[in-house]
């Protein structure tokens, strides 16, 4: 933050140049940055636990009930309505609505009603590997100060000196990745920056780093703060002394660095970085590290017990939990809460079964039976199965990723990634980690067991949030072998990410035939169209025309058909290990949380140094239909208030929503009894809560023993309620107006046959509304806020269903519509101009060289290149997006068994 | 990192901190006095032309760019700074039982000196005798201890109220807390009522009598996601929901009355304002534990920046002028 790395050794010189200084950040402790006294310094790895802060006192503050409290009478302007009470450490459970397992006061803007708060689920900064090896310098005490709403960098850096940072004198266990902005003075300077419009501060955030690389990202990377000339000079563990070759020749002094630095993968991720300012070495690693079997360190970087990787891994791990709680809001205005998290990263790259294409390691691309599939067992079955290497799909790996987000503080002392806790890789001899294939249950069962049910961490809370399914390949929602599985996957994963900027997950598309496409007979849904990552040309690997129709792609690698198969399940065992509400989160790899914002999109990408924005494969197809699809999506949490008790609970009942990226505000109730008139009378929200269930609750056929389902009569149909208003937009950018609220129903039959269908519930879906394409300006009409009623007119209260509805706005310029007119591209004009010796030719409008003659040649405006033209003014580019809110479903559970 | 008071004083770095303290103030407390033969000689700090030219080279190797005038005079300040430090060390014999200084002479004695079975305390005295202690990690060693000492006032560490009061009001913007409103709203949508302008004047006169709001406003309101009663808004959330000319609008407004219609994307809005909280700073117990540790922080470098010039005062510093480079 204030000073790093290489500027300690001139620290009066470049404060006055103002590089990396931070107003109001200046004497605030950074972690790690911090100068060790030498005598220390050896026992000052591990840094101290953070403390909560605020001494108990037996003063009991005046606390919210569940009722609504009475609003304060007038008060004068300026004074405080009341002096604070002092926080407490003990709450008596029932006086507030949710469990408060930290010391904090209630927030002043407390309401029993709940608010909507707007924060970031899933977000890489340079902890990650393949976020440092494209040249991302955040970390996450920068994007925690982007998410409030500072300015920060991004690359490509100008690398104002030569490679090799000056040594200082300040040791670091973490490398600090210091930059300045533009007009600051230091080795690397922003030459992009990025910043949320204003108003659009978040309210929470949590950093997800790949947990795997931790220590490898941070031993290959590092960047020396702390001279020396030989080994025997770095004082902290694990360091070694690197002096460069040219200082091996003329005598100058190196830098501490973790030992491993120079192992041949380190230094071949240095010399991508430097060369071309990405490196591939992460994939590399990943390859090692992130498979289900036998995942491994690189001995070279690790040591050969990888016990070095793991060291390494904790500091980093400290690291993040020091910036959480530096950024965390414990006043009572409760301007922002931070959750410390990481990515838990499995890409399994499995074989598939050759009959029903479900995931199988064992015998992996040979002709001999795979004990992974189906039938190897049974005598009765003469055709066996083999498992097929098929990488068709999604570029071969199957993700299975997770973000991890813990409730408070008190948090597991190393994250458990794919090395320590891989997922089952079947029942084959190599496979270590036993189980069906791709199951999650036995990390699942770790993270209980280190969080949850651990006696040292008693405040220890967690969950573990699904994400990208429509990069599975349908691993990630196979359907569980045991109860176990499914009561772990029912409790630890209550949510699951729609949509980030990898694309939605919502429902599954074919390109070829231009259909919703589920397993089931349904209606089509041509919504689904709609910024869906494009599996048929990931890595510019194109699906074979015939695969793009067939089960190459599952139709459970898309939520909704999840949705449908857990109800199934649960019909049959009693148990849905599915019951999953929605979030949306970013997937950036920028360190800028919540940017996903079309506008900003368009002007720098997701991916570091390789985003389309500044490569030179500017709208090519395998970024515009790759990993760069879209801005990324949003989490909206209904919170009494912006506390991380608060916003956790809400996440477990999941009374949350997604949104593609705006933020339209959208409220959603179920019940048997909502009035009819819900939708007149401004306590919407107070007759929801008191008839019916919000987002992410249930509805039972008969009385629920344990309340938290409301219950009918048994046979009357439930009616659903849904009050939305549109993204007001910010000062000089105004909002899209909404078209319509729908809500999509899934349900199982008696057969077992799971089906799904739209309904649709307000607003009008033919208005008519449209957007200025040159001023991206909405026009048509539109509606700033909707209410509707809808009962179920199909309703059987024999079958298990869930009810979420989709708020769609009106179309909207695409990201690549603000990006082609910031190229000032009018594709009612031709391309260029010719050049032409010939009078009667010159300056004639063309779009082609030939269309000038002989001699003459089309010459473009500076603004745009003949590919951006061709790109932005045809037909492949999509032009328009009907951004959307996904609420979290509510379920109906038909069944006599608890839920 | 901030070091626990209570840590702070367990740790060795305390005792010689505390020790050199006592010795530094012996020796302060005693008259300025040339005469005195127990103050310890110091000889002239010289940073010649030969010194500076070095200094250039590096710069220039490292950075490929030759310092310009200021980055000189900061590379020489700091070598000043650092001569001054660590010859003050020594005089303080800061290096007498350290623990890492002995174990650094130790590690090099035995890479100079091949012979096995050496105790410790032998290789360590040997170490001495053959200077091994003039040595770049030592040196940094007892520069930094040197800054600890002069870090150190003699007080216990604690930080009274009074003092982090005081950093709280000097540090307002960082900690203050924002402006906010809570308000009841009467909400008429633009998308239910088609002369909405109209509607919201009727529902205006309807509210006259209701005061404070009740019942009827909850009654003659269109239903809006965010509720009627908006708790602890910030300027910044009521621009972000409601756009930012509502916002202008809201905060002034007086309290205990309804408003007249104000506009929003949504339609129209009157407002019964119950509170308005200015911008205040937060209470005490809520930043102490964050402030503490930067007060520290803060006296450490005052503490620091005295002690320098105390010191520098001993020293009769020389710096040859380089060419370029004035003063």
């Amino acid at each position: 933050m204030a000073v790093r790395g290489w500027m300690g050794i001139l620290p009066g010189l470049l404060l006055i140049a103002g590089c990396g200084s931070d107003d109001g950040a200046s004497t605030t402790p950074t972690p790690g940055l911090s100068t060790p006294t030498p005598m220390a310094a050896a026992s000052a790895t591990a840094p101290s636990p953070t403390s909560i802060g605020v001494t108990p006192t037996a003063t009991q503050p005046v606390l919210p009930t569940a009722s609504v409290p009475p609003l304060p009478t007038h008060t004068a302007t300026g004074a405080p309505a009341t002096s604070t009470p002092q926080p407490v450490c003990t709450i008596t459970p029932g006086e507030l609505p949710f469990e408060r397992t930290e010391c904090r006061p209630t927030c002043q803007h407390f309401d029993p009603l709940k608010q909507p708060f707007f924060g970031e689920t899933h977000l890489h900064t340079a902890y990650s590997f393949d976020a440092s090896t494209i040249d991302t310098r955040n970390l996450p005490p920068d994007a925690y100060r982007y998410a409030k709403g500072d300015r920060v960098g991004l690359p490509p850096w100008a690398d104002t000196r030569s490679a090799d940072p000056t040594p200082g004198s300040v040791a670091v266990e973490v490398g600090p990745f210091p930059y300045c902005l533009p007009g600051e003075e230091c080795q690397y300077s922003a030459t992009r920056t990025a910043q949320l419009p204003p108003g659009r501060a978040l309210d929470f955030a949590a950093v997800t780093d790949h947990s795997e690389q931790f220590g490898e990202n941070n031993i290959c990377l590092f960047e020396g703060t702390e001279a020396c000339m030989t080994d025997a000079d770095c004082t902290l563990e694990d360091q070694v002394c690197s002096v460069s070759e040219l200082g091996q020749l003329t005598g100058a002094s190196g830098f501490c660095v973790p030992r491993g630095y120079g192992s041949e993968i380190c230094t071949n991720a240095r010399l991508g970085l430097s060369r071309i300012r990405t490196s591939p070495v992460a994939g590399t690693i990943a390859g090692f590290e992130n498979v289900p079997e036998n995942p491994s360190r690189p001995p070279g970087i690790c040591g050969i017990d990888g016990q070095r990787c793991r060291r390494q891994a904790r500091l980093v791990w400290n690291q993040i939990i020091d910036a959480a709680e530096q950024a965390y809001d414990r006043t009572d205005a409760c301007t922002f809460t931070s959750f410390i998290a990481y990515e838990y990263t499995a890409m399994a790259s499995n074989g598939r079964c050759s009959v029903d294409l479900l995931p199988c390691w064992d015998g992996l691309g040979s002709s001999a039976p795979s004990a992974d599939c189906a039938g190897f067992d049974d005598p009765r079955v003469t055709q066996k199965q083999t498992c097929e290497q098929n990488f068709t799909g999604s570029a071969g790996g199957d993700n299975l990723h997770r973000n991890i987000i813990f409730r408070n503080d008190d948090v597991i002392d190393e994250p458990l990634s794919n090395v320590e806790r891989p997922l089952a890789c079947g029942v084959g001899e190599d496979c270590i980690a036993q189980g069906p294939v791709a199951s999650p249950q036995d990390m699942l069962t770790a993270l209980r067991r280190s969080c949850r049910e651990n006696p040292n961490h008693p405040r220890c809370d967690v969950l573990s949030i699904p994400h990208n399914s429509n990069m599975s390949r349908g691993s990630m929602f196979i359907l569980p072998d045991t109860l176990d599985e499914a009561q772990i996957r029912h409790d630890l994963e209550p949510l699951v990410e729609l949509m980030q900027v990898k694309g939605q997950s919502e429902c599954r598309y074919s390109p070829l035939t231009g259909i919703y496409w589920s397993q089931d007979p349904n209606p089509p849904d041509e919504l689904c169209d709609f910024e869906n990552m494009s599996f048929s040309r990931l890595n510019g690997q194109y699906l074979p025309k015939e695969q793009q129709d067939t089960d190459w792609l599952p139709p459970r690698a898309y939520v909704r058909e999840a949705l449908k198969n857990g109800l199934a399940y649960e019909a049959e065992h009693g148990i849905n290990p599915f019951q999953l509400g929605f979030v949306g989160g970013l997937d950036n790899h920028n360190g800028t949380p919540g940017q996903s914002e079309e506008t900003d999109y368009a002007k720098t990408g997701a991916h570091g140094i390789s985003s389309f924005a500044v490569s030179a494969q500017i709208l090519y197809e395998k970024d515009f239909l790759g990993l760069e699809t879209n801005g990324g999506a949003l989490t909206v949490a209904w919170a009494e208030e912006n506390s991380r008790d608060a916003i956790f609970t809400a996440f477990k009942n999941r009374e949350t929503y997604a949104t593609s990226g705006t933020r339209p505000i959208v409220r959603l109730f179920g019940g048997f009894d909502l009035p009819a008139d819900i939708c007149a009378g401004g306590n919407f929200a107070a007759r929801g809560y008191a008839d019916g269930v919000p987002m992410g609750g249930c509805l039972r056929r008969h009385p629920d023993p344990l309340g938290a389902c409301k219950a009918g009569d048994g046979t009357r149909a439930p009616s659903f309620a849904v009050n939305a208003m549109m993204d007001p937009g910010w000062p000089g950018h105004s909002g899209t107006m909404l078209q319509r609220v729908q809500i999509i129903k899934g349900w199982v039959d008696g057969a077992g046959t799971t089906h799904d269908a739209v309904y649709e519930v307000a607003g009008d879906p033919d208005n008519g509304a449209g957007v200025d394409l040159k001023t991206c300006t909405p026009t048509g009409n539109g509606a700033a806020t909707l209410c509707g009623v809808w009962t179920d007119p199909d309703f059987d209260p024999s079958q298990q269903a869930f009810y979420y509805a989709r708020v769609l706005e009106n179309p909207s310029c695409r990201w690549t519509q603000y990006y082609c007119n910031a190229r000032n591209v009018d594709c009612s004009v031709p391309m260029g101009t010719c050049s032409s010796t010939d009078p009667s030719i010159n300056g004639r409008g063309c779009d082609a060289a030939v269309a000038c003659g002989a001699d003459g040649v089309c010459v473009l405006p500076p603004s745009y290149t003949e590919f951006e033209y061709r790109q932005c003014c045809g037909d492949k580019v999509p032009h328009t997006v009907q951004q959307r809110a996904w609420t979290s479903p509510i379920w109906y559970h038909a069944s006599a068994n608890d839920p | 990192m901030t070091l626990h008071p209570r840590r702070l004083l367990r740790h060795p770095v305390a005792h010689f901190a505390a020790l050199g303290a006592l010795l530094f103030g012996l020796a302060a407390s005693r008259p300025e006095s040339a005469e005195k033969p127990a103050v310890p000689a110091r000889s002239p700090i010289v940073v010649n032309a030969e010194r500076i030219r070095a200094m250039r080279a590096d710069f220039q190797q490292r950075w490929s760019v030759a310092p310009t005038p200021a980055q000189l005079r900061a590379l020489i300040e700091q070598t000043v700074e650092e001569e001054i430090l660590y010859r003050e060390a020594r005089v303080l014999a800061l290096d007498y039982r350290d623990a890492s200084v002995r174990r650094r002479l130790i590690e090099k004695a035995r890479a100079v000196i091949r012979r096995p079975f050496r105790g410790d305390d032998d290789l360590y005295q040997e170490a001495l005798a053959l200077g091994l202690d003039d040595d770049l990690v030592i040196r940094r060693l007892l520069i930094e201890k040197m800054r600890l000492v002069l870090q150190d006032d003699g007080a216990d560490g604690t930080i009274p109220d009074a003092a982090v009061r005081d950093y709280l009001q000097r540090h307002r913007a960082r900690f203050a807390l924002p402006e906010t409103v809570t308000f009841t709203q009467v909400f008429v949508s633009a998308s239910v009522q088609r002369d909405r302008l109209a509607v919201a004047h009727a529902v205006r006169a309807q509210l006259a009598t209701d005061s404070p709001p009740s019942a009827l406003a909850t009654r003659l309101s269109d239903p809006f996601p965010l509720g009627q009663q908006l708790r602890a808004y910030t300027r910044n959330q009521v621009m972000a929901r409601f756009g930012e000319p509502f916002a202008d609008q809201l905060f002034s407004l007086p309290l205990g009355a309804w408003s007249d219609p104000i506009a929003s994307p949504y339609g129209s809005h009157l407002v019964w304002v119950h509170e308005h909280v200015a911008e205040r700073l937060p209470p005490l117990e809520a930043v102490r534990e964050t402030i503490r540790p930067a007060v520290r922080q803060e006296r450490a470098a005052e503490n620091l920046r005295r002690g320098m010039i105390r010191v520098r005062g001993l020293y009769e510093i020389r710096i040859d002028n380089p060419p370029g480079v004035t003063g």
